[in-house]
């Protein structure tokens, strides 16, 4: 997909595979975050937690596969942010959003979002140069 | 026990990372990515890189061989990810030799929902052999207090 496609205001949507221990674990090696809510539920569930919970970066990370599907390969992102508002469990299914904002001249504003059903999980926002 | 406000201020001490075509790979995996920017070299360099390209949250990998100072004494179980931003210079690619130092910025707090919640703003700065900023990997990680959260 070809950032030239996307026009003011039009919305691309990633739905991610069910989060699993594994891939929390995969993450978990890959980031060198080993804190033990993401893969330890014993210990997620004394430190009052429900069950294990998914990294936030991870879920950022896969925000970053539906930014990277709007703007294109060309793209480069100069900034990019996440606020973290809810947990992600895992089997969770989150679907993450790509919204073009504003777009000037060779660089683009785009909003970005992941929810778990109706819960919002995620907001964001990049921006992006095409070179 | 809350978070230390004497080291608002302090950087630990610089750390080198090298990005490395295995650890790309690894990553894109695990998080579910199998654009062949992240994975197949001949094709990042057939589209101008010089090697493999780093996903955009690539850096949140770079962590200081020993443990922030500021987060030792906490409890890890409140630990929780709160914001986090990437500012970029460029596109990391393998073979990026990088020279890195964790900051602690600020200590903040304010009253949630369910108790004290405390805002420990860290940032990441990664120089590459030029000496230019790179990367800036800014995160708040939130520190709760005992019993919040958990629905």
């Amino acid at each position: 997909m070809h950032m030239n496609l996307l026009e003011e205001g039009e919305v691309v949507r990633l739905t991610a595979d069910p989060i699993t221990t594994t891939q929390l674990v995969k993450y978990a090696g890959a980031s060198g975050d080993f804190n033990r809510i993401h893969f330890d539920e014993p210990f997620a569930r004394a430190q009052g937690l429900k069950a294990v919970l998914a990294h936030g970066m991870l879920t950022m990370a896969i925000v970053g596969r539906c930014l990277e599907q709007a703007v294109g390969e060309s793209a480069y992102v100069e900034e990019f942010s996440s606020q973290f508002l809810a947990p992600v469990w895992v089997g969770d299914v989150v679907e993450a959003t790509a919204r073009l904002a504003e777009r000037g001249e060779g660089e683009g504003v785009l909003e970005l979002s992941a929810a778990v059903e109706d819960r919002m999980v995620l907001r964001g926002r990049a921006r992006v140069r095409w070179n | 026990m809350s978070v230390d406000r004497s080291f608002i201020g302090a950087a630990m001490p610089p750390f080198e990372v090298e990005v490395e075509k295995g650890t790309i790979r690894r990553f894109a995996e695990a998080i579910g990515d199998d654009n062949p920017l992240y994975h197949d070299e001949p094709y990042a360099q057939s589209r101008g890189f010089a090697s493999l390209v780093a996903p955009p949250t690539f850096a949140a990998s770079f962590r200081p061989p020993t443990r922030q100072p500021w987060l030792v004494p906490l409890d890890e179980g409140r630990i929780l990810a709160g914001e986090q931003a990437f500012i970029n210079r460029r596109r990391l690619v393998a073979g990026d030799a990088l020279r890195c130092q964790m900051h602690l910025v600020d200590i903040t707090e304010k009253e949630g929902r369910s108790g004290r919640l405390e805002f420990i703003i860290q940032e990441l700065r990664a120089h590459d052999g030029a000496g230019e900023l790179v990367v800036t990997n800014r995160r708040v990680v939130i520190y709760r207090a005992p019993g919040t959260l958990g629905a």
